[in-house]
Protein backbone atom coordinates (compact mmCIF):
# COMPACT_ATOMS: atom_id res chain seq x y z
CA UNK A 1 0.00 0.00 0.00
CA UNK A 2 1.77 3.29 -1.39
CA UNK A 3 1.88 6.02 1.55
CA UNK A 4 0.30 8.75 -0.77
CA UNK A 5 -3.13 6.75 -1.24
CA UNK A 6 -3.60 5.41 1.97
CA UNK A 7 -2.06 8.39 4.21
CA UNK A 8 -4.78 10.83 4.49
CA UNK A 9 -2.42 13.35 5.35
CA UNK A 10 -0.03 13.42 2.31
CA UNK A 11 -3.22 13.21 0.25
CA UNK A 12 -4.85 16.40 1.81
CA UNK A 13 -0.94 18.49 1.47
CA UNK A 14 -1.82 20.31 -1.78
CA UNK A 15 -4.93 21.52 -0.73
CA UNK A 16 -3.11 23.06 2.51
CA UNK A 17 -0.56 24.68 0.58
CA UNK A 18 -3.04 26.52 -1.76
CA UNK A 19 -5.32 27.26 1.46
CA UNK A 20 -2.26 29.02 3.11
CA UNK A 21 -1.10 30.63 -0.08
CA UNK A 22 -5.04 31.77 -1.01
CA UNK A 23 -4.93 32.64 2.60
CA UNK A 24 -1.85 34.79 2.58
CA UNK A 25 -2.84 36.77 -0.77
CA UNK A 26 -6.08 37.58 1.17
CA UNK A 27 -4.13 38.91 4.11
CA UNK A 28 -2.33 40.98 2.21
CA UNK A 29 -3.04 44.85 2.62
CA UNK A 30 -5.13 46.20 -0.06
CA UNK A 31 -3.98 49.37 -1.37
CA UNK A 32 -5.88 51.74 -3.63
CA UNK A 33 -4.11 50.54 -6.88
CA UNK A 34 -5.63 47.58 -6.61
CA UNK A 35 -8.38 48.84 -8.86
CA UNK A 36 -6.56 50.71 -11.10
CA UNK A 37 -8.47 51.17 -13.79
CA UNK A 38 -10.18 53.79 -10.90
CA UNK A 39 -6.89 55.32 -10.37
CA UNK A 40 -5.57 55.76 -13.60
CA UNK A 41 -9.35 57.87 -15.03
CA UNK A 42 -8.80 59.94 -11.98
CA UNK A 43 -5.36 60.70 -11.77
CA UNK A 44 -3.94 60.04 -16.00
CA UNK A 45 -4.53 63.95 -17.20
CA UNK A 46 -3.05 65.30 -13.80
CA UNK A 47 0.12 63.12 -14.42
CA UNK A 48 0.16 64.13 -18.24
CA UNK A 49 -0.19 67.55 -18.20
CA UNK A 50 2.35 67.75 -15.44
CA UNK A 51 5.16 65.88 -17.31
CA UNK A 52 3.93 67.85 -20.43
CA UNK A 53 4.73 71.30 -18.96
CA UNK A 54 8.09 69.79 -17.76
CA UNK A 55 9.21 68.24 -20.81
CA UNK A 56 7.14 69.92 -23.57
CA UNK A 57 6.89 66.98 -25.31
CA UNK A 58 3.64 65.11 -25.68
CA UNK A 59 5.14 61.59 -26.65
CA UNK A 60 7.44 61.72 -23.79
CA UNK A 61 4.58 62.80 -21.82
CA UNK A 62 2.88 60.19 -22.38
CA UNK A 63 5.58 57.77 -22.32
CA UNK A 64 6.53 58.69 -18.88
CA UNK A 65 2.66 58.58 -17.41
CA UNK A 66 2.27 55.18 -18.78
CA UNK A 67 5.61 54.38 -16.91
CA UNK A 68 4.09 56.16 -14.38
CA UNK A 69 1.32 54.13 -13.80
CA UNK A 70 2.74 50.97 -14.38
CA UNK A 71 5.60 51.49 -12.09
CA UNK A 72 3.01 52.35 -9.46
CA UNK A 73 1.26 48.83 -9.72
CA UNK A 74 4.30 46.98 -9.32
CA UNK A 75 5.23 48.88 -6.25
CA UNK A 76 2.00 49.41 -4.98
CA UNK A 77 2.43 47.45 -1.54
CA UNK A 78 4.68 49.91 -0.78
CA UNK A 79 2.30 52.42 -0.73
CA UNK A 80 1.98 53.14 2.94
CA UNK A 81 -1.09 55.66 2.35
CA UNK A 82 1.22 58.24 4.57
CA UNK A 83 0.78 61.39 1.89
CA UNK A 84 -2.14 60.84 -0.96
CA UNK A 85 -2.55 59.09 -3.84
CA UNK A 86 -1.87 61.85 -6.11
CA UNK A 87 1.41 63.03 -4.10
CA UNK A 88 2.68 59.63 -4.27
CA UNK A 89 1.88 59.57 -8.31
CA UNK A 90 3.41 62.56 -8.94
CA UNK A 91 6.58 61.66 -7.02
CA UNK A 92 6.95 58.88 -9.29
CA UNK A 93 6.37 60.84 -12.42
CA UNK A 94 9.34 63.38 -10.96
CA UNK A 95 11.48 60.73 -10.84
CA UNK A 96 11.09 59.33 -13.83
CA UNK A 97 11.15 62.32 -15.60
CA UNK A 98 14.64 63.32 -13.52
CA UNK A 99 15.97 59.95 -14.84
CA UNK A 100 14.79 60.44 -18.27
CA UNK A 101 15.74 64.02 -18.73
CA UNK A 102 19.73 63.28 -17.08
CA UNK A 103 20.48 60.95 -20.25
CA UNK A 104 21.91 62.33 -23.51
CA UNK A 105 19.09 60.48 -25.47
CA UNK A 106 16.59 63.05 -24.35
CA UNK A 107 18.53 65.86 -25.25
CA UNK A 108 18.80 65.16 -28.24
CA UNK A 109 15.32 63.71 -28.93
CA UNK A 110 13.91 66.79 -27.13
CA UNK A 111 16.04 68.78 -30.24
CA UNK A 112 14.89 66.75 -33.45
CA UNK A 113 10.87 65.32 -31.68
CA UNK A 114 7.89 66.44 -34.19
CA UNK A 115 5.95 66.17 -30.99
CA UNK A 116 7.83 69.21 -29.46
CA UNK A 117 5.32 71.56 -28.07
CA UNK A 118 5.92 75.48 -29.31
CA UNK A 119 4.65 78.14 -27.55
CA UNK A 120 2.50 78.74 -30.70
CA UNK A 121 0.79 75.69 -29.87
CA UNK A 122 0.04 76.68 -26.60
CA UNK A 123 -0.90 79.91 -27.33
CA UNK A 124 -3.89 79.08 -29.44
CA UNK A 125 -5.16 77.81 -26.01
CA UNK A 126 -5.69 81.18 -24.13
CA UNK A 127 -9.03 81.68 -23.08
CA UNK A 128 -10.75 84.23 -25.12
CA UNK A 129 -13.41 85.92 -22.85
CA UNK A 130 -14.37 88.26 -25.46
CA UNK A 131 -11.15 90.13 -25.17
CA UNK A 132 -10.46 92.72 -28.40
CA UNK A 133 -7.57 91.24 -31.01
CA UNK A 134 -5.15 93.93 -29.10
CA UNK A 135 -5.53 92.02 -26.22
CA UNK A 136 -5.29 88.42 -27.32
CA UNK A 137 -1.83 89.86 -29.01
CA UNK A 138 -0.85 91.58 -25.88
CA UNK A 139 -1.69 87.96 -23.81
CA UNK A 140 -0.12 85.93 -26.57
CA UNK A 141 3.18 88.32 -26.21
CA UNK A 142 2.70 87.67 -22.39
CA UNK A 143 2.25 84.16 -22.65
CA UNK A 144 5.36 83.68 -24.78
CA UNK A 145 7.48 85.66 -22.18
CA UNK A 146 6.72 83.42 -19.37
CA UNK A 147 7.20 80.14 -21.31
CA UNK A 148 10.83 81.18 -22.62
CA UNK A 149 12.02 82.72 -18.71
CA UNK A 150 10.24 79.23 -17.72
CA UNK A 151 12.54 77.47 -20.08
CA UNK A 152 15.33 79.03 -18.83
CA UNK A 153 14.80 77.74 -15.03
CA UNK A 154 16.89 75.03 -13.65
CA UNK A 155 15.52 71.80 -13.59
CA UNK A 156 14.61 71.82 -9.91
CA UNK A 157 13.42 75.68 -10.41
CA UNK A 158 11.32 74.60 -13.14
CA UNK A 159 10.07 71.28 -11.73
CA UNK A 160 8.61 73.82 -8.18
CA UNK A 161 7.50 76.63 -10.11
CA UNK A 162 5.24 74.06 -12.45
CA UNK A 163 4.04 71.98 -9.48
CA UNK A 164 2.96 75.45 -7.23
CA UNK A 165 1.62 77.38 -10.54
CA UNK A 166 0.45 74.77 -12.93
CA UNK A 167 -0.53 72.00 -10.48
CA UNK A 168 -1.43 74.37 -7.49
CA UNK A 169 0.14 72.24 -5.22
CA UNK A 170 0.85 73.75 -1.98
CA UNK A 171 4.24 74.12 -0.52
CA UNK A 172 3.44 71.44 1.59
CA UNK A 173 2.37 69.04 -1.16
CA UNK A 174 5.01 70.20 -3.36
CA UNK A 175 7.80 69.72 0.12
CA UNK A 176 5.99 66.09 0.19
CA UNK A 177 6.80 65.32 -3.77
CA UNK A 178 10.14 66.20 -4.02
CA UNK A 179 11.14 65.42 -0.79
CA UNK A 180 12.82 69.03 0.32
CA UNK A 181 11.88 71.01 2.74
CA UNK A 182 9.36 73.60 2.67
CA UNK A 183 12.42 76.39 2.83
CA UNK A 184 14.44 74.77 0.29
CA UNK A 185 10.88 74.84 -2.10
CA UNK A 186 10.35 78.72 -1.20
CA UNK A 187 13.87 79.72 -1.83
CA UNK A 188 13.53 77.71 -5.23
CA UNK A 189 10.06 79.51 -5.62
CA UNK A 190 11.78 82.86 -5.22
CA UNK A 191 14.24 82.15 -7.30
CA UNK A 192 12.47 81.13 -10.54
CA UNK A 193 9.90 84.55 -10.21
CA UNK A 194 13.25 86.38 -9.86
CA UNK A 195 14.18 84.89 -13.31
CA UNK A 196 10.41 85.56 -14.26
CA UNK A 197 10.23 89.35 -13.32
CA UNK A 198 13.76 89.83 -14.82
CA UNK A 199 12.43 88.60 -18.16
CA UNK A 200 9.28 90.28 -17.72
CA UNK A 201 10.72 93.55 -16.74
CA UNK A 202 13.02 93.39 -19.57
CA UNK A 203 10.61 93.92 -22.89
CA UNK A 204 9.37 96.97 -20.34
CA UNK A 205 12.67 98.33 -20.17
CA UNK A 206 13.47 97.77 -23.40
CA UNK A 207 10.68 100.02 -24.49
CA UNK A 208 10.92 102.74 -22.29
CA UNK B 1 7.69 108.32 0.33
CA UNK B 2 7.10 104.48 1.05
CA UNK B 3 9.64 101.82 -0.12
CA UNK B 4 8.47 99.38 -2.85
CA UNK B 5 8.07 95.84 -1.94
CA UNK B 6 11.08 93.54 -1.29
CA UNK B 7 11.29 90.44 -3.85
CA UNK B 8 10.03 88.48 -0.59
CA UNK B 9 7.11 90.22 -0.33
CA UNK B 10 6.20 90.11 -3.78
CA UNK B 11 6.59 86.83 -4.14
CA UNK B 12 4.75 86.42 -0.84
CA UNK B 13 1.86 87.97 -2.39
CA UNK B 14 1.93 86.25 -5.60
CA UNK B 15 2.39 82.55 -3.86
CA UNK B 16 -0.76 83.78 -1.97
CA UNK B 17 1.74 83.32 1.23
CA UNK B 18 1.08 86.67 2.89
CA UNK B 19 0.71 86.58 6.12
CA UNK B 20 -3.13 86.38 8.10
CA UNK B 21 -5.72 89.20 6.86
CA UNK B 22 -5.78 90.27 10.39
CA UNK B 23 -2.23 90.88 10.76
CA UNK B 24 -0.50 94.06 10.51
CA UNK B 25 1.87 93.19 8.12
CA UNK B 26 -0.39 92.12 5.70
CA UNK B 27 -2.45 95.30 5.96
CA UNK B 28 0.54 97.32 5.81
CA UNK B 29 1.27 95.56 2.02
CA UNK B 30 -2.43 95.83 0.90
CA UNK B 31 -2.19 99.66 1.82
CA UNK B 32 1.34 99.80 0.19
CA UNK B 33 -0.03 98.38 -2.76
CA UNK B 34 -2.78 100.77 -2.94
CA UNK B 35 -1.22 103.79 -2.97
CA UNK B 36 2.07 102.67 -5.22
CA UNK B 37 0.66 101.96 -8.99
CA UNK B 38 4.37 100.53 -10.07
CA UNK B 39 4.15 97.65 -7.36
CA UNK B 40 0.37 97.16 -7.70
CA UNK B 41 0.82 97.30 -11.97
CA UNK B 42 3.98 94.69 -11.52
CA UNK B 43 1.89 92.36 -9.18
CA UNK B 44 -0.77 92.24 -11.17
CA UNK B 45 1.04 91.72 -14.27
CA UNK B 46 3.02 88.74 -12.41
CA UNK B 47 -0.38 87.45 -12.03
CA UNK B 48 -1.79 87.76 -15.03
CA UNK B 49 0.97 86.24 -16.45
CA UNK B 50 1.35 82.95 -14.46
CA UNK B 51 -2.61 82.52 -14.87
CA UNK B 52 -2.32 82.72 -18.53
CA UNK B 53 0.34 80.07 -18.41
CA UNK B 54 -1.76 77.93 -16.26
CA UNK B 55 -4.73 78.31 -18.32
CA UNK B 56 -3.26 77.98 -21.50
CA UNK B 57 -1.06 74.59 -20.63
CA UNK B 58 -3.86 73.37 -18.87
CA UNK B 59 -6.55 73.49 -22.02
CA UNK B 60 -3.50 72.53 -24.13
CA UNK B 61 -2.85 69.83 -21.75
CA UNK B 62 -6.70 68.44 -21.98
CA UNK B 63 -6.81 68.64 -25.80
CA UNK B 64 -3.85 66.39 -26.46
CA UNK B 65 -5.01 64.40 -24.08
CA UNK B 66 -7.96 63.72 -25.60
CA UNK B 67 -6.44 63.79 -28.97
CA UNK B 68 -3.94 60.41 -27.74
CA UNK B 69 -7.04 59.03 -25.92
CA UNK B 70 -8.81 59.11 -29.79
CA UNK B 71 -5.58 58.09 -31.29
CA UNK B 72 -5.15 55.12 -29.30
CA UNK B 73 -8.74 53.60 -30.27
CA UNK B 74 -8.94 54.46 -33.91
CA UNK B 75 -12.84 54.59 -34.47
CA UNK B 76 -14.19 53.14 -37.87
CA UNK B 77 -15.31 56.54 -39.04
CA UNK B 78 -11.61 57.87 -38.73
CA UNK B 79 -10.30 54.36 -40.32
CA UNK B 80 -12.24 55.06 -43.13
CA UNK B 81 -11.46 58.63 -44.22
CA UNK B 82 -7.16 57.76 -44.60
CA UNK B 83 -6.53 57.38 -48.75
CA UNK B 84 -3.88 55.29 -47.26
CA UNK B 85 -6.42 52.97 -45.94
CA UNK B 86 -8.35 52.94 -49.59
CA UNK B 87 -4.98 52.43 -51.43
CA UNK B 88 -4.17 49.13 -49.53
CA UNK B 89 -7.37 48.01 -50.07
CA UNK B 90 -7.51 48.66 -53.76
CA UNK B 91 -4.18 46.98 -53.98
CA UNK B 92 -5.25 43.82 -52.18
CA UNK B 93 -8.08 43.80 -54.49
CA UNK B 94 -6.19 43.70 -57.66
CA UNK B 95 -4.00 41.20 -56.15
CA UNK B 96 -6.51 39.37 -55.33
CA UNK B 97 -8.48 39.57 -58.70
CA UNK B 98 -4.89 38.71 -60.75
CA UNK B 99 -4.88 35.05 -60.49
CA UNK B 100 -8.81 34.46 -60.77
CA UNK B 101 -8.18 36.42 -64.20
CA UNK B 102 -4.91 34.34 -65.30
CA UNK B 103 -6.98 31.03 -64.26
CA UNK B 104 -9.26 32.19 -66.18
CA UNK B 105 -7.09 33.02 -69.33
CA UNK B 106 -5.52 29.48 -68.68
CA UNK B 107 -8.49 26.86 -70.43
CA UNK B 108 -8.88 28.91 -73.35
CA UNK B 109 -5.59 28.31 -74.52
CA UNK B 110 -5.84 24.54 -74.90
CA UNK B 111 -8.69 25.44 -77.15
CA UNK B 112 -6.81 28.06 -79.09
CA UNK B 113 -4.07 25.69 -79.30
CA UNK B 114 -5.88 22.64 -80.71
CA UNK B 115 -7.77 25.08 -83.59
CA UNK B 116 -4.18 25.50 -84.29
CA UNK B 117 -3.21 22.04 -84.37
CA UNK B 118 -4.52 21.81 -87.28
CA UNK B 119 -2.87 23.88 -89.66
CA UNK B 120 0.27 23.60 -87.59
CA UNK B 121 0.57 19.44 -88.01
CA UNK B 122 1.18 18.97 -91.25
CA UNK B 123 4.10 21.91 -91.20
CA UNK B 124 6.22 19.29 -89.76
CA UNK B 125 5.32 16.98 -92.01
CA UNK B 126 6.12 19.39 -95.30
CA UNK B 127 8.94 20.40 -93.37
CA UNK B 128 10.10 16.24 -93.53
CA UNK B 129 9.30 15.71 -97.41
CA UNK B 130 11.36 18.56 -97.80
CA UNK B 131 13.54 17.47 -96.05
CA UNK B 132 13.78 13.92 -98.06
CA UNK B 133 13.48 16.22 -101.08
CA UNK B 134 16.90 17.85 -100.38
CA UNK B 135 18.18 14.65 -98.98
CA UNK B 136 17.41 12.85 -102.19
CA UNK B 137 18.77 15.75 -104.11
CA UNK B 138 21.86 15.77 -102.86
CA UNK B 139 22.35 11.73 -102.49
CA UNK B 140 24.65 10.51 -104.72
CA UNK B 141 23.40 9.23 -107.79
CA UNK B 142 21.97 6.13 -108.16
CA UNK B 143 23.80 2.74 -109.07
CA UNK B 144 21.14 2.55 -112.41
CA UNK B 145 21.87 5.62 -113.59
CA UNK B 146 26.09 5.17 -112.70
CA UNK B 147 27.87 5.92 -116.20
CA UNK B 148 29.03 2.90 -117.90
CA UNK B 149 32.62 1.31 -116.60
CA UNK B 150 35.74 2.10 -118.81
CA UNK B 151 35.57 -0.87 -121.01
CA UNK B 152 39.23 -1.34 -121.62
CA UNK B 153 39.10 -1.85 -117.74
CA UNK B 154 36.68 -4.17 -117.70
CA UNK B 155 39.29 -6.24 -120.64
CA UNK B 156 42.01 -6.26 -118.23
CA UNK B 157 39.69 -7.35 -115.05
CA UNK B 158 37.84 -9.94 -117.97
CA UNK B 159 40.84 -13.18 -117.92
CA UNK B 160 41.09 -12.78 -114.84
CA UNK B 161 37.35 -14.64 -114.08
CA UNK B 162 38.33 -16.46 -117.16
CA UNK B 163 41.15 -18.15 -115.90
CA UNK B 164 38.65 -18.56 -112.37
CA UNK B 165 36.40 -20.50 -114.46
CA UNK B 166 38.77 -22.33 -115.52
Amino acid sequence: MEPSNGDPVAATMPAQAISDVLTATDQAPATPFDDLGSVVSLYEQRVFRFLLASTRDRDIAQTLTQETFLRAWTHRTSFREDCSISTWLMRIALNLLRDHTRTQRFRFWKRVSAAAVDVSDVSEHIPNYDSSPEDRLAAKQQLALIWDAVAQLSQRQRTIFLLRFVEELDLSEIAATTGLPISTVKSHLYRALAIIRARHNSPLKDTL
Amino acid sequence: MNPHLTHEQLCDMVLARSPHPLSSDFAALQHHLSSCPACSAELASLRASITLLREASTSYSQQQFTRLRSDNIPTLSKTLIQPIYWAAAAVLCIAAALPLTLHRQNPSTPVSSASTIKPTTPSPSDEALLEEINQELSAPIPSPMQPLADPTASSATTPSTSSQRN
